[in-house]
């Protein structure tokens, strides 16, 4: 996730994130808040940004849980803590743990780990088409389109795309691209386009495939 | 709910002690018909209201999992919450938007009503909220930032849900934003 910037624009994007979750991830703290709070140097200030302030104190109080939380970046792999569910998380008790049962699936962790380092698995892609309307038929759709395709990110790679007439002389831009699922963030993407608030009325996803 | 939006204390009072783990506890608890949350007593004794019920029987009898609160001001705080929903939650048509707006106010800070992590407060709101998320409209929730982030949260406990539908949330805020259309 792109959940590492820590400048203050950085900060204020993840405090908009949170303001509608919990967790950077889902609905129990996983590795991407781990990787998130690990890039925040400081407490953030509450009045500015309440909802990370809110996440951040949150995730400190876990202590050195915090790595443990599953996921897989960096740290241990999605380990011992606990595989049934995600609210033992919230409970925060994991003593129960079976020692032979932990044992056991450490070293199936080691095999798991080893093998996986011989081999790197397939990135997981997606093509993903959007439709991006624009406000009125005066939008001057070239130029959209160009905006569209400066967005630059790591593992985005812009396709083919096509003037799409909705009706009363409105075209809207159909365009598709393929993502890294790890590395882009749809709703992120979705955002940056409809920052370009000249041009951009809104933006959906018209499909969405994994390849 | 009846026509005057009183919410049936009995099936949720019966719903979260099974919740929490207190199922073989069911029978001590005098849950017959028209039975409500303030005037729930134990078979034995003369413990009565369903706060003081469920603290006790969660401590003797529960998961021990802290669910009461795990410091002194925590217990606190689940016990003021749990006070909390008797006195304006337990009737659907005192949840107010004052009221509503008080504790969205309250979780500004906090991921759960009692701090950071799960506790017997936040099961119980749920079911008392419930009706009222459901009826309300995506702008509506959007008043209410931070309860319904918290609402959002506590509904993904499948086991907390049981037959409840899962509430709606719109994941990009809709209605007051910088980056909006309206």
């Amino acid at each position: 996730m792109a959940f590492t910037d820590s400048s203050p624009a950085g900060l204020k994007k993840l405090n908009e994130h949170l303001r509608t979750r919990s967790y950077v991830e889902g609905y129990a703290p996983s590795q991407a808040d781990t990787a998130a709070f690990n890039a925040i140097k400081g407490a953030p200030n509450a009045n500015d940004l309440p909802y990370l302030a809110r996440w951040y104190n949150h995730i400190k109080s876990y202590g050195d849980l915090r790595k443990q939380f599953p996921g897989a970046a960096g740290g241990k792999p999605a380990a011992a803590a606990a595989d049934d569910d995600d609210d033992v998380d919230l409970f925060g008790d994991d003593d129960e743990d079976d020692n032979e049962a932990a044992k056991v699936r450490e070293q199936r962790l080691a095999e798991y780990a080893a093998k996986k380092e011989k081999k790197p698995g397939p990135i997981a892609k997606s093509s993903i088409v959007l439709d991006v309307k624009p406000w009125d038929d005066e939008t001057d759709m070239k130029a959209m389109e160009a905006k569209v395709r400066e967005i630059v990110m790591d593992g985005l790679v812009w396709g083919a795309s096509k003037f799409v007439p909705v009706g009363y002389g409105i075209n809207k831009l159909q365009i598709i691209c393929v993502v890294e699922d790890d590395k882009v963030s749809i709703d992120l993407l979705t955002e940056t386009i409809q920052d370009y608030e000249d041009l951009v009325q809104s933006v959906d996803i018209a499909a969405f495939n994994k390849i | 709910m009846g026509a005057t939006g009183k919410l049936d204390d009995v099936e949720i009072m019966k719903r979260l002690l099974k919740y929490f783990g207190l199922t073989d506890s069911l029978n001590l608890v005098n849950l017959s018909k028209g039975t409500t949350m303030k005037d729930v007593r134990l078979k034995a004794g003369d413990l009565q209201g369903f706060n003081y019920i469920l603290i006790e029987l969660v401590n003797t009898k529960g998961l021990g999992l802290n669910l009461s609160g795990r410091s002194a001001e925590q217990r606190a705080l689940v016990h003021q919450w749990l006070q909390y929903n008797i006195l304006h939650l337990t009737d659907k048509t005192s949840i107010t938007e004052y009221v509503l707006k008080e504790m969205d106010s309250y979780l500004v800070p906090c991921t759960f009503f009692a701090g950071h992590n799960l506790t017997l407060a936040d099961p119980v709101i749920y079911l008392s909220l419930y009706p009222v998320f459901m009826d309300m409209s995506f702008q509506e929730k959007e008043k209410y930032p931070n309860l319904s982030r918290w609402f959002r949260l506590i509904q993904e406990d499948s086991e907390l849900r049981g037959k409840n539908k899962k509430v709606p949330f719109a994941s990009v805020p809709l209605y007051n934003t910088t980056n909006l259309f309206h």
